[in-house]
């Protein structure tokens, strides 16, 4: 079954990385947007089964999406991709409702031991 | 060689992104060292002239009058240098944050070493995720201090007084960090020397 999977990153380059670096055998389908306020539009019309939310973002930061998207009972499973690795950041994410958090750059190893251990793939 | 189209939009997004994964490193290492939560933004990366290097420490918000900077070098493949300002926050207050000894706080000796120990930590960090992602050595010089405790009114008098000598362009990176709960602002705005930006750009190449 294909998985649709959100990636928010205002970076193009870290988009880009965090794609070259996805299971080869995982069948998913690829949404990107650039900003935090574009993730809640498009899961507005959509319902993601994955996320991989940026943290430090230009306008809404990851961090408010995820509250955000609690206020909207919206059912995905968010994983943190982010340079900001404040154990308080990890901390209110975690309590935000994200499942895991992972350090930018994030390598295809570390990736597929992630999706793995929380039986994404 | 001497605008921004020396590198491709896409190139410097890439910039600001390792730029990010360095301001990670020293925002965590700020939280740590202070034990309050750090603010980041999304870092600046351009092709300025050297002069605007001086208007964005004029810019520098403080909420305080006082302000100090470090400056430091960095030498090996990549070249330039940084400068780390830190205001906002009485100073004898910053020391008993710091968890100094009530003495240190008035030795302006002991105050200085401080200041430099924080500047490195920060350098270290914020260079690191440009050179190791780039694959580039790079050695940070000893700190100086060349404004201490100032007032913010004269930091045109401190700020990078000499250029490069070679050009009046630079790469540069500003980054912004912010602790609300103890009001202590921190920019670390690094400027490249155009001598590096060949071996930059051709391991943002190698990269990409």
């Amino acid at each position: 079954m294909t998985t649709s999977l959100l990636i928010v990153d205002d970076s193009t380059f870290s988009r880009n990385m965090i794609k070259r670096v996805l299971p080869n055998n995982w069948d998913v389908d690829v949404t990107e947007v650039i900003c935090g306020e574009e993730a809640l539009e498009v899961c507005e019309l959509k319902q993601f089964d994955v996320i991989f939310l940026d943290l430090t973002m230009p306008d809404i930061d990851g961090l408010d999406v995820l509250l955000e998207l609690n206020k909207r009972n919206y059912n995905s499973r968010v994983f943190i991709i982010s340079a900001d690795i404040q154990e308080s950041s990890k901390q209110i994410a975690k309590e935000r409702g994200a499942i895991d958090f992972f350090p930018k750059p994030i390598k295809t190893d570390t990736l597929l031991a992630m999706l793995q251990h929380h039986e994404v793939v | 060689m001497t605008t921004q189209q020396e590198f491709t939009d896409y190139q410097i997004d890439a910039l600001k992104e390792l730029a990010n994964i360095g301001m990670g490193r020293a925002g965590a290492k700020l939280s740590e060292v202070f034990e309050h939560r750090v603010t980041l933004n999304v870092p600046n990366v351009a092709m300025v002239d050297e002069d605007k290097l001086n208007s964005l420490a004029l810019k520098f918000e403080t909420g305080s009058p006082i302000v100090n900077i470090i400056q430091q070098s960095f030498i090996g493949e990549i070249e330039g240098r940084s400068a780390f300002i830190i205001g906002g926050h009485n100073f004898a207050d910053l020391v008993n944050i710091l968890g100094y000894e009530e003495d240190d706080a008035i030795d302006e000796g002991r105050q200085k070493e401080m200041l430099m120990d924080v500047s490195n930590a920060v350098n270290s960090a914020c260079l690191s995720g440009l050179a190791e992602q780039l694959e580039l050595d790079i050695e940070l010089t000893n700190p100086s201090i060349v404004a201490f405790n100032t007032p913010n009114s004269t930091l045109k008098d401190f700020f990078f007084k000499q250029k490069h000598q070679e050009t009046h362009q630079t790469l540069l990176f500003e980054i912004k960090f912010f602790i609300k709960d103890i009001n202590l602002y921190c920019d670390n705005i690094i400027s490249l020397k155009i001598s590096s930006l060949e071996n930059l750009r051709n391991a943002l190449e190698r990269l990409l």
